[in-house]
């Protein structure tokens, strides 16, 4: 009933080039949820052509965007990491196990990059967000304060924290990626 | 010389702080100071110029500067970003073409020159380019595969004989040449490209499996595979093709498009019997065990089950409504307090009948309707999850009464069903939500706005407005209930629109934050409606705002092709390009 689109197609409208089938299928999906960000045509574009691997939609049987995932990998020596940039289900398909599908894709391709962990940001008060990366096997490292700034939408006006959430990879066995750290950072620590 | 770069970074941190004003007064102060020798400062002032708004001066100034032949490096990347500021991007390849003939064995210049071209997609300039900076640096591959692919880009443009006799031999020639010194995943993806233009799929399977294969990475396996795939049902080797895409089906058995990629190749692949599946067709009896004991392996998925009512669709003369009603019942009972079943279900309509009862869209709710679980009630003490579940069930019974019956309904029925989910979203309303979350109940309140909607449709005038009405009223409380549903959001929107109310729309318009790619899939449900309600002004500003992001559009894509070719995606060039 899922299906990963992993190829791109071109979609040419009076000769001004609009998006390739991944943004066309964000476009479908709408992108409205009030948790996920929606960039610009550039930040869709990098992700694309950068990290092509890591950019996976799901779509249903009747031809709707269920969801998508998008990611990139950094880091050098032990810090070598695959990254969550975006994970989004809309509300109509949710309690199907999606999140938990794209998540694995994403990991799967990290080992196969030989990542040593794979990391993600989310806001602190996104509860069920926090409670679905720990029922995957994500622990929070750290506490970022003021990672998210306010008046990036209606819903958002204050700064907000962000929990840094890590999980090792099969490179990791020690798990030493994961061993949280006792302070929280500033943004401007993270690299 | 240190005062003068302490001069020079102050116009560019005021640039960057978007302080246009600024960045022209510490411009021209540098200008006085050194006598109009700074060219930095004379291209940094018409940027900040043009940034201000100031067209005539700022064309004046960048012309002083085009009129200096150069290749200092700080003027070069002012200028290009001026350029590219005022669309015109033609301007950026004709001033490194000078620069390059002042400093012509500088790969730096070079390789700007070259995505200079790429810019304004002249292919055979890149080609020229390409080739001069292979013959500086013949051992950096890049420059060499820039070449190639320009080579193919031309091909892509041109087509026909051109490409076919000349173009693409070129390419595949020049690729062959160096194929003992490929060294990186991505242009042996740029071999299979002009193979695959070449229509020599053989060559393309061969190479999959020969010696370059070591140089694709563990994380590019599943593209490959499709490739592979590809490649297989190009060459019309149709029973390799069914064998590997139902290898592939087991690896992820969920997964729709392989479904639907299985019951095509194997409807493709019976050619030594030809002809259409009949029912008494034992190859048909043998695909329907096959799919039903994958089907019997997983209980808990429901694609192999929805595969069945795929496979009658497309073999429409297999197809007994009969069995049709049966599959898509058992799918009912099994997955109703999932989401999206009536939607999954829905798409298969078309096989049931219309003229026998029996295996009716009718019959199908009669023998579903016992089964669900009674209409469910939010209590403190209630099992929130189970909640969730009965009332995803009876959810989705509904839609599928709705998507199923195409009989309009009388008055009187209409508003008993318009009561009983009213009555039913009111009892299901949970507490504790976060404002971001969405009641489950919803979508029997939009079920609800639905039918005064239809009801509106049909209606004579008097009548109408007050469904319009009773709808709005439904969905504001759906919203205070669910701040964040947008659907709720986007019906309101449509309703105002047809009652001619401009301001409320345009409000909830606001609160979607309809900004970038959102503007393509969503800004229509105002925009369109502007000339109606008759607000040109405000619908000007709204359409100008569109048209910006259109605009700016081309230039962001141009730049990710530029990187496309740095980073060696070579796949994504002729996607990214017209």
């Amino acid at each position: 009933m899922v299906s990963f689109v992993i190829e791109s197609i071109l979609r040419v409208t009076n000769n001004v080039i609009l998006y390739n089938i991944y943004i066309l299928k964000i476009y479908h999906f709408r992108n409205m949820d009030p948790l996920t960000e929606t960039y610009g045509l550039s930040f869709y574009l990098t992700y694309l052509v950068h990290w092509p691997e890591y950019f996976k939609i799901a779509e249903s049987s009747d031809g709707r965007v269920m969801g998508y995932v998008m990611g990139k990998s950094e880091g050098y020596n032990e810090k070598w990491h695959g990254h969550v940039t975006a994970l989004s289900v809309a509300p109509e398909f949710r309690r199907l196990g999606l999140a938990g599908k794209l998540m694995a894709g994403l990991e799967d391709v990290s080992e196969k990059k030989r990542a040593y962990f794979v990391d993600l940001f989310v806001r602190v008060s996104n509860d069920v967000a926090v409670a679905l990366y720990k029922k995957l096997g994500y622990t929070v490292y750290r506490r970022v304060l003021e990672y998210y700034s306010g008046n990036s939408s209606p819903m958002f006006e204050q700064d907000e924290d962000a929990f840094d959430m890590r999980k090792s990879l099969s490179r990791d066995p020690e798990r030493k990626s994961m061993i949280p750290l006792e302070k929280p950072v500033r943004p401007e620590d993270v690299d | 010389s240190d005062p003068r770069e302490r001069r020079l970074k102050a116009i560019y941190d005021a640039l960057d702080a978007g302080n246009n004003k600024k960045a022209i007064q510490e411009a021209e102060k540098v200008l006085r100071k050194e006598a109009g020798d700074s060219l930095c400062a004379k291209a940094l002032r018409a940027l900040a110029l043009l940034r201000s708004g100031r067209l005539d001066e700022a064309t004046a100034a960048a012309s002083e500067v085009e009129r200096v032949d150069t290749s200092e490096e700080s003027v070069l990347q002012a200028m290009t970003y001026f350029y590219k500021e005022s669309h015109r991007l033609d301007r950026i390849a004709a001033m490194y073409e000078r620069a390059v003939q002042q400093q012509p064995k500088s790969e730096d210049l070079l390789t700007s020159l070259f995505m200079a071209h790429v810019r304004v997609l002249d292919h055979k300039k890149q080609q020229l380019t390409a080739a001069k900076l292979h013959r500086l640096a013949p051992s950096k591959n890049p420059y060499y595969f820039w070449s190639v692919m320009s080579v193919l880009m031309q091909a892509t443009e041109c087509g026909g004989e051109l490409a076919s006799k000349m173009l693409l031999p070129l390419a595949a020639k020049m690729a062959e040449a160096f194929r003992d010194r490929m060294n990186a995943e991505a242009e042996v993806q740029l071999y299979l490209m002009v193979l695959e233009m070449q229509e020599r799929f053989e060559d393309c399977l061969a190479t999959l499996d020969g010696p370059l294969s070591s140089l694709l990475s563990p994380q590019s396996t599943e593209m490959t595979r499709q490739q592979r795939m590809g490649y297989l049902e190009k060459l019309g080797r149709k029973q390799e093709l069914a064998d590997a895409r139902w290898e592939d089906l087991t690896t992820e058995p969920n997964d729709w498009a392989r479904w639907q990629s299985c019951i095509q190749s194997s409807i493709n692949a019976d050619i030594s019997q030809g002809g259409d599946y009949v029912e008494a067709d034992p190859r048909l009896s043998e695909l329907q065990s096959r799919m039903d004991a994958i089907a019997a392996e997983h209980p808990g998925l429901s694609g192999p089950r929805l595969a069945r009512l795929e496979l009658m669709r497309r073999c429409p003369v297999s197809c007994r409504p009969e069995t049709a009603l049966s599959l898509m019942r058992s799918y009912f009972e099994a997955f109703a307090s999932r989401p999206a079943v009536a939607s999954d279900l829905l798409q298969f309509r078309s096989l049931l009948s219309e003229t026998d009862e029996n295996s009716s869209p009718a019959k199908l709710l009669e023998l579903i309707r016992p089964g669900l679980p009674e209409w469910p009630k939010a209590a403190a003490d209630a099992d929130r999850q189970q909640l969730v579940r009965d009332l995803t069930a009876r959810i989705n019974y509904e839609q599928l009464s709705r998507g199923l019956l195409n009989k309009p309904m009388d008055a009187e029925q209409r508003n008993a069903k318009i009561a009983e989910l009213i009555q039913a979203y009111r009892a299901n309303l949970l507490d504790g939500l976060r404002p971001t979350e969405v009641q489950p109940a919803d979508d029997l309140l939009l079920l609800a706005v639905s039918l005064h909607y239809d009801a509106w449709l049909v209606e004579d005038a008097k009548q109408s407005e007050t469904h319009l009405l009773q709808a709005l009223y439904l969905l504001d409380e759906g919203l205070s209930g669910s701040p964040s549903n947008y659907n709720i959001m986007l019906w309101m929107i449509r309703l105002f629109i047809a009652l001619g109310a401009w301001t409320p729309a345009s409000n909830l318009y606001e609160r979607l934050d309809v900004k970038q790619i959102l503007l393509e899939s969503v800004g229509f449900v105002l925009s369109r409606q502007v000339a109606r309600c008759g607000l040109l002004s405000q619908g000007l500003v709204m359409l100008n705002n569109t048209a910006m992001f259109y605009k700016n559009n081309w230039r962001d894509i141009v730049e990710h092709l530029c990187t496309a070719y740095r980073i060696g995606n070579f796949r994504k060039v002729p996607e990214l390009s017209p």
